[in-house]
């Protein structure tokens, strides 16, 4: 546009790899090891190759499929591509998610990022060498976030860091499609495998722990391989196994459309998309699935593996990770002492900077591409516009982390907007484009043959698979306020928990609803009541739940619990109802479960605070999706030759 | 590590690899695929399409 030559990319590796290097991210090291270890070991691996065969692969060859269709006629994103395969007036307004996810997925992503990057370099120089035990890294981190000072005074330094962070992925926007992100997928990519492969032999080749010769690596592989086929019969296993593969293939978001529009007519999709998915996976089971979770068992043996695949993906990959590099042995070598911990530590962090810089400026791209090709600016401004209003948009995440801002902004970006996306993108491209289109289509200039079997899977079984998907996590993930009887309604919430296995319910995890009914049966009369006359509980807000867990120990010790009490509920009344339910806690078969309990009844209280911040987030997604309404409104104005061409673009010689 | 979780881990393992090779294999080798026949789906026609109101 404006005279710019037309955007490409050099051959059809760089796609390749600009598409593993944004779906290879943190979630390929540290989520998929804690989720198999969660749920059933071994045995997830079934339910996962099921999501990725009916799923992630599918899904994969629609957005290629779409992006490469839509490229031909000229556009670079969701909206003009949704108007190419059903065209309702109203259709474009959908495909704007796909901009809009991924903006508000880069706001804090690329803050997250940096963190990589500064503890690379406090990795190497050992500024957390003083942290010796879970606890005190984890108040490394929060002090880093500026969550206490015990370690920096201020945020300076986490900000530098993230200025240095949004600074190289700027310099990669402007240099465009070409010279910025085939260049940096092509060098990064295969250094972030070669990093990833060292890692993995340095943990199999890790020698027993000396104390305890049963922690050895084996064992290590044994606690994430060893299958509990028991686990399968339960639903919420399937429904992660689903929920891991769309997080890890980037599929739903809008990333894949916008790079596969660059693609020429003639260039395959078939083969390229799975080759796509396949590195993927090769970088999530052979290699994830190798590092974070052996190494953990090796170091801290069976008893603490269960809180440390609880303890989320930031606690594995920012407080374990590095207690674990600390402890690696120091290796000898011509009489020169090299410190391995030191070394290894920064390439894990440089390991996760790479997976998330590559991530990141694919999470730009769409926008980029909006502004440049529907709007038709110069690619100059387009990125310039587009950095100046993510920076602005990315300081509540920064300076408000603590109070709920990100898990709010990562629900809508990051798992709303996806399912949501992938819903309606797989119903238009399979009905209202049609099938037998949409297979010719695909198979248009392919280097390999799709199964005709996968005609059905495309119209019928992923449809059907998403929108399970998407009724489940928004009964179970759903803010508060937008979840049916959910802890903000604290009498409904104990009345679902009295009753069954309520989706809530799950949040204590206790594992099956008769052990529910019981601690609901432990309750005495007066506590029961207390809650069940209670009104006016406020919201949760995610964000506290790490805080809560990272003190629980002390909480348990303290004599009131009742400081800690929900609006409307006597503190008497409250006092019982914490001691009624940590003592019904405290028997041997749920004791594991104690921390979630806790967190359940406090986190009801300390949310309050929050409010104001997570409206306020809310508030600025809402400004922002007004503000791309608007632009595409500009856009179906300015370039109706563009949304009313019937012909496709020629393609380059 | 017990042999049920030495079956999966490997079973996985090597399933992914093959993918992998078989997906770059035929990635450098640039064979295409066998064009679609008339009885698969319909003739194909040029992606030029506006799709008519209604899909």
């Amino acid at each position: 546009m404006g005279g710019e030559p037309r955007d490409r990319w050099t051959g059809k590796l760089g796609i390749i790899l600009a598409v593993a290097g944004s779906a290879v991210g943190l979630g390929n090291f540290l989520r998929f090891p804690a989720q198999a270890a969660r749920n059933g070991g071994g045995a997830f691996m079934i339910p996962y190759v099921v999501a990725l065969v009916l799923l992630g692969i599918p899904l994969m060859w629609i957005e290629w499929t779409t992006g490469r269709y839509g490229g031909a006629f000229g556009h670079r994103t969701a909206p003009g591509m949704f108007h190419r395969l059903w065209r309702h007036p109203a259709i474009k307004y959908f495909g704007l998610i796909g901009i809009f996810g991924p903006i508000v997925i880069f706001i804090y992503y690329t803050y997250i990022e940096s963190w990589t990057l500064a503890y690379a370099f406090f990795s190497l120089f050992g500024e957390y060498a003083s942290a010796t035990d879970q606890a005190a890294m984890k108040g490394f981190l929060q002090s880093y976030q500026g969550l206490n000072q015990t370690h920096f005074s201020s945020l300076a330094v986490a900000y530098a860091f993230f200025l240095a962070t949004f600074l190289a992925n700027c310099w990669v926007l402007f240099r465009g499609i070409t010279r910025g992100i085939e260049w940096l997928c092509k060098w990064a990519m295969p250094l972030l495998f070669l990093i990833a492969i060292a890692l993995a032999v340095r943990v199999l080749t890790l020698p027993a722990h000396p104390a305890n010769p049963g922690q050895n690596i084996l064992n290590g592989l044994g606690y994430m391989w060893n299958p509990d086929f028991e686990a399968l019969r339960n639903p919420d296993v399937w429904l992660a196994a689903a929920g891991q593969i769309f997080f890890t293939l980037s599929v739903g978001i809008g990333v894949i459309l916008t790079y596969a529009s660059y693609l020429s007519r003639r260039d395959d999709v078939v083969l390229s998309g799975l080759s796509a998915a396949s590195a993927n996976e090769f970088a999530e089971v052979l290699l994830g699935g190798t590092i974070v979770l052996p190494a953990a068992f090796l170091f801290f043996g069976q008893a603490q593996m269960a809180d440390i695949a609880q303890s989320g993906t930031f606690n594995l990959g920012f407080v374990t990770m590095p207690l674990i590099f600390e402890r690696l042995p120091i290796l000898r070598l011509f009489g020169a002492t090299l410190p391995t911990g030191n070394l290894f530590g920064a390439a894990w962090f440089l390991l996760l900077f790479l997976a998330g810089i590559t991530s990141s400026v694919s999470l730009a791209q769409p926008a980029v591409a909006f502004l440049k090709d529907e709007l038709g600016i110069t690619k100059r401004k387009a990125a310039i516009l587009f950095i100046v209003v993510t920076f602005v948009l990315c300081q509540p995440a920064i300076f408000f982390l603590g109070n709920g801002v990100v898990d709010e902004l990562d629900f809508w970006g990051g798992t709303f907007c996806l399912v949501l996306f992938a819903t309606i993108e797989t119903i238009l491209f399979g009905w209202f484009f049609g099938i037998d289109k949409a297979w010719t289509e695909m198979h248009y200039g392919a280097d390999l043959r799709v199964p005709r079997l996968y005609r059905y899977v495309i119209k019928y079984v992923t449809p059907i698979f998403l929108l399970v998907i998407l009724s489940a996590w928004f009964l179970q993930k759903g803010p508060p306020a937008l979840r049916p009887g959910s802890i903000r309604d604290w009498p409904a919430f104990c009345a679902k928990l009295r009753v069954d296995g309520y989706q809530e319910g799950k949040l204590l995890d206790f594992g099956d609803r008769d052990l529910r009914r019981r601690v609901w049966g432990l309750l005495p009369a007066d506590a029961r009541a207390a809650a069940s006359e209670a009104a006016n509980a406020r919201e949760v807000a995610w964000a506290h739940k790490t805080a809560i867990l990272a003190g629980l120990n002390q909480i348990m010790e303290s004599p009131d619990l009742a400081s800690h009490r929900p609006k409307g509920l006597s503190k008497d009344g409250l006092q019982q109802l914490n001691r009624s339910l940590l003592q019904a806690a405290f028997p041997a078969e749920i004791a594991p479960r104690r921390a979630k309990i806790i967190e359940v009844v406090l986190m009801v209280d300390v949310a309050d605070p929050d409010r104001p911040y997570v409206l306020g987030a809310r508030l600025m997604l809402l400004v922002l999706f007004i503000g791309l309404v608007v632009g595409l409104e500009i856009a179906w104005h300015k370039r109706r030759d563009l949304w009313d061409r019937t012909e496709p673009l020629e393609d380059p010689p | 590590m017990t042999a049920a979780g030495w079956l999966i881990a490997i079973g996985s393992w090597v399933g992914i690899l093959a993918l992998n090779v078989f997906c770059f294999y035929r990635f450098f080798t640039e064979k295409p695929a066998e064009p679609i026949t008339r009885e698969d789906t319909p003739p194909p026609q040029p992606p030029a399409g506006c799709q008519p109101a209604g899909g």
